[in-house]
C-alpha cells in the first residue's frame, strides 16, 4: 500500500433524487485516475446511491434543484450526486 | 449555395422515429468503390477540413447525394435542401481515450430542424475503433454544453458500430462523443451539414394508416426528463415538420400526445389535423 492519501471521487446520475433510484451515468477518479467504469450498466459497480454509500462512499454534493426551476427548458443529465472516499497512491 | 432535390423516402413513421431519436442510421450504404477513393482522398488530404472534396464528382454523387440518404434528408429538410459546404474529418490514430461528451457548438434548442448534421464512415468502425457515442433523445436534452464535461457513461447510450460506407444523420443538438478506441489504426469521420431552403410541410411519403391523434411519441430509452416530456416533444417536433406548429397545443392530465389503453381517441387531440 501506499503512503499518499488521494481524494476518490465517484459521479452518479440517478434518475431521481433518491438515493435508492436507479443510475443512469457514471465516472469514477479512483487512485488519481479517470475512468468511465464498465461498458454495460449492468457491470457498473453501483445501481443505486445507496448501494455506494453502503459501501464507504460519502455524498459531498446533492442533485442541483436549481436546474428544476424551469421544467420546460433545463433538464441536464439526471440528478447529480458527487461521492468521495479516502485512497491510497 | 447548391441545392438539391429528389423523392422523399420516409414516411411519417420514420419522421416520427427521427424526431424521438435524434438519428437515423443507414448501415454500408455506400459502394466499396467510393469508400476506397475517399479513404485514398483522406490520406492524401490529412487535414481537419478537407472540404475541397465536395468539388469531386464520385464523392457528391456516391456519398452526398447518395439515393437512400438524399431521400431521408428530403423528408426531414424539404424541397431543394441545401447540399454541405464545409466538411471535416474527425481522423484519429486509435487507440484514443473517449471524448467528452459535448453538442456541437451553434446549436439552437427546440422542435425546428433547420439543418441536419452527418457523418460518414469510410472504413469499417467497430467499436474497438472508437464509433461515435450518441445519446438517444439528448436533442432534446438541453443543458449548458460545459456542464456535460465531466460525464463518464451514460445508461442507453447508442455507439455507432458500423460497416464501411454508413452515413448516419443527427439532429444538431444531439449529445455525443468520440467513445474510447483500444484497436489500432487510423479511423476517419467525415462530418458535414444540410440545410433547409423551403418551409416544413409534410410532403414525404404519407402513410394512411398513420394517425396523429393516436401515434407512438413515446421514446422507449432513458429520457432524462420529466415523466411524458419525451411525448411532449417528439409531438412538437413532428408538428413543427408538418409545418403545422401553431396548432400544437397541451392540455397535460392523460390527454395526448401521452400513452395509455384508452377506449377511445385522447383528449387534447389538436384540432385540424388530419391524418
Amino acid at each position: 500500500m501506499g503512503s499518499k492519501t488521494v481524494q476518490d471521487i465517484l459521479y452518479l446520475q440517478a434518475s431521481t433524487t433518491s438515493p435508492t433510484s436507479e443510475v443512469v451515468g457514471m465516472r469514477i477518479i479512483e487512485n488519481g485516475e479517470i475512468s468511465d467504469g464498465p461498458h454495460d450498466p449492468d457491470d457498473w459497480p453501483y445501481q443505486t446511491v445507496l448501494e455506494a454509500v453502503r459501501d464507504g462512499w460519502r455524498v459531498i454534493k446533492f442533485p442541483e434543484l436549481a436546474l428544476m426551476l424551469d421544467d420546460s427548458r433545463t433538464f441536464g443529465l439526471g440528478f447529480e450526486f458527487i461521492l468521495e472516499r479516502e485512497g491510497r497512491l | 449555395m447548391r441545392q438539391y432535390d429528389c423523392e422523399p423516402t420516409l414516411n411519417d413513421t420514420e419522421v416520427l422515429e427521427f424526431c424521438k431519436n435524434g438519428f437515423m442510421m443507414f448501415e454500408g450504404v455506400v459502394s466499396d468503390e467510393i469508400n476506397r477513393r475517399t479513404n485514398e482522398y483522406l490520406d492524401e488530404h490529412d487535414g481537419m477540413e478537407p472540404t475541397d472534396i465536395l468539388d469531386e464528382d464520385w464523392f457528391m454523387d456516391g456519398v452526398i447525394k447518395h439515393p437512400a440518404v438524399a431521400g431521408a434528408l428530403r423528408s426531414l429538410l424539404g424541397k431543394d435542401f441545401g447540399l454541405p459546404n464545409l466538411v471535416s474529418n474527425h481522423r484519429i490514430q486509435c487507440p484514443q481515450p473517449a471524448q467528452e461528451w459535448h453538442y456541437d457548438g451553434g446549436d439552437i434548442f427546440g422542435p425546428q430542424l433547420n439543418y441536419i448534421q452527418v457523418f460518414y464512415y469510410p472504413q469499417d468502425c467497430p467499436r474497438e475503433l472508437g464509433p461515435t457515442e450518441l445519446l438517444p433523445g439528448s436533442h432534446f436534452l438541453y443543458s449548458e454544453r460545459d456542464m456535460t464535461k465531466h460525464l463518464g457513461r451514460i445508461r442507453g447510450s447508442y455507439h455507432a458500430v458500423s460497416p464501411a460506407g454508413s452515413i448516419f444523420l443527427t439532429d444538431y443538438s444531439i449529445w455525443h462523443r468520440r467513445s474510447e478506441s483500444w484497436g489500432s489504426g487510423l479511423r476517419n469521420n467525415v462530418k458535414y451539414n444540410y440545410w433547409r431552403t423551403s418551409p416544413p410541410t409534410r410532403d414525404w411519403v404519407i402513410d394512411p394508416g398513420f394517425d396523429p391523434a393516436t401515434a407512438d411519441y413515446t421514446f422507449h430509452g432513458p429520457t432524462f426528463r420529466k415523466q411524458f416530456q419525451d411525448c411532449y416533444d417528439a409531438a412538437e417536433m413532428y408538428f413543427w415538420l408538418r409545418g403545422e406548429h401553431d396548432k400544437f397545443e397541451l392540455i397535460g392530465g392523460q390527454g395526448w400526445p401521452i400513452p395509455g389503453n384508452r377506449n377511445d381517441v385522447p383528449y387534447g387531440v389538436p384540432e385540424g389535423i388530419g391524418r
